[in-house]
């Protein structure tokens, strides 16, 4: 009986060395890989960019979104103005056939110019939803760079090992030790698993990265090619928006006195009571003076906007590829630039909701 | 001449007919000369629209290949995020070891049962 425990304990205790010494191998092997930096805090800092730009993106989109709203509708007041325009008092009478056809061909018309403003409006909100979309890319990214493997890992490698140690009777403890070092099958087993599960993690944070870099490069390139049209889109709402507030005061028809009270406020000067519509001509064309002034800023916010987001795109693929060639990851540059974007999108839609339309409010009371 | 080149030209013209549109209506006589100019310039709106428009629609295969690249990427990291909270994979290698260590372990301790 001895013979038969013996026999197996000694092969048994010769097997285990070789597993030891296994394990140091593989450990060994492990560090000298070179890939046991974590790249977790590089991907999250990605992440947090990559979501950051595509939501600006998003913002942009649809702020050109609601400017083809507003530059339809002002459209559409400025031919009912200029329908009702005077004719001269000798000028012959139009009939009521020439009239209705008139009207029927103008209706047409606005009826085209609002089909291509809502298939633009389309174009756009699509590429609203697609900047969406690389914002729930980048939040599953950054799920998966805050997701830590390593304690998970460990938890697991504790059950086993009460399980070994369950099934054995004892503690699982050979005692053996490397130099001054305490070195047991279970740190290099724990050490060795961490060490693989970072460098897996790694390998998931570099596949996914190199994955989105051709595609940031499609977008970029899309929204490069596309910058002249929403310049255009920008620059058309703010040409309706002063064309509208212009043609209000020329004609008269609207109390234009508020554009000037905050200068006034500043020497405690007041207009006279009650609120009148300018009359005399030259108070009229400096009005219409400053309302080309307070225009301008509008659509070079808007174009600005426009460079700023694209050189966040620019820095967001350096990023990436720093990642790859695993540089440092810093988000100066890119937090600058977003910082930047998000300046711009606050005063774009301050200048578009508070500039000209509270103006005009005010105007028309 | 570029879709972009063409847009902007046509917005030109728009624009050069609309920033007079008060002072050429008020020039028109007869109500023919007053509808014809409204016409012309929504004819002029109309091509300005159209042709900016053309900017976009080239571009709509493109669109819908990257919202489709964008939602595999999604997928591909979802995926790769699930290997990590299933982290079968390294741990059915750990699994591995220690069954062999088990399996070497038993004998003797089933031996020693028996004794």
């Amino acid at each position: 009986m001895h013979f038969i425990l013996y026999k197996p304990r000694r092969q048994v205790h010769k097997k285990m060395g070789r597993a030891f010494l296994a394990l140091i191998a593989l450990f060994c092997i492990a560090a000298q890989t070179g890939c046991s930096r974590s790249l977790q805090a590089d991907a999250t800092k990605i992440a947090k960019a990559g979501t950051v730009t595509a939501n600006q993106m998003a913002d942009y989109y649809e702020s050109l979104a609601q400017a083809d709203i507003d530059s339809w509708e002002l459209e559409s007041f400025q031919i009912g103005l200029l329908g009702a325009t005077p004719l001269p008092a000798d000028a012959t009478p139009p009939t009521p056939a020439e009239v209705a056809l008139a009207l029927n061909e103008r209706r047409q018309q606005v009826k085209a110019i609002g089909d291509t403003y809502k298939k633009e409006y389309d174009y756009l909100i699509a590429r609203a939803r697609l900047a969406r979309q690389v914002g729930k890319v980048y939040s599953s990214f950054a799920r998966l760079a805050n997701y830590d493997t390593t304690e998970e890992v460990s938890k697991s490698l504790d059950t086993l090992k009460s399980q070994v140690e369950d099934l054995r009777g004892k503690p699982l403890n050979l005692g053996q030790s490397i130099g001054s070092l305490p070195i047991t099958p279970e740190n290099i087993l724990n050490d060795i698993v961490k060490e693989l599960t970072v460098v897996q993690q790694n390998r998931a944070y570099l596949r996914e990265a190199k994955r989105l870099i051709s595609t940031l490069e499609k977008l970029k390139q899309l929204f490069d090619a596309e910058t002249p049209a929403y310049n255009l889109i920008a620059q058309r709402r703010t040409t309706n928006y002063r064309g509208i507030a212009i043609s209000l005061v020329r004609r008269k028809s609207v109390v234009s006195r508020e554009i000037l009270s905050r200068f006034l406020d500043t020497f405690q000067l007041k207009w006279p009571e009650p609120p009148e519509t300018f009359t005399d001509a030259q108070m009229i064309e400096g009005v219409v003076g400053l309302i080309n002034a307070r225009a301008t800023p509008l659509a070079t916010i808007s174009e600005n906007t426009a460079d700023a987001l694209s050189a966040s795109l620019d820095d967001l693929i350096s990023l990436h590829k720093n990642l790859q060639a695993r540089r440092a990851v810093s988000l100066t540059e890119i937090a600058q630039q977003s910082e930047t974007v998000q300046a711009l999108l606050e005063a774009l839609n301050k200048a578009s909701k508070n500039t000209l339309i509270p103006v005009l409010n005010k105007l028309d009371r | 001449m570029t879709d972009t080149e063409i847009a902007e030209l046509m917005e030109t013209q728009y624009l050069s007919i609309f920033e007079n549109r008060d002072e050429l209506a008020a020039a028109c006589q007869t109500f023919a000369q007053l509808n014809q100019f409204i016409k012309n310039l929504n004819q002029a709106n109309l091509n300005a629209l159209q042709s900016r428009q053309r900017i976009f629609a080239v571009n709509e295969e493109r669109v819908r290949e990257l919202f489709g690249e964008l939602t595999v990427a999604q997928q591909h990291i979802e995926a790769s995020l699930a290997n990590l909270h299933n982290i079968a994979g390294v741990l059915n290698s750990i699994s591995s070891g220690v069954q062999i260590a088990l399996q070497l372990l038993k004998p003797p301790l089933a031996v020693a049962a028996i004794v």
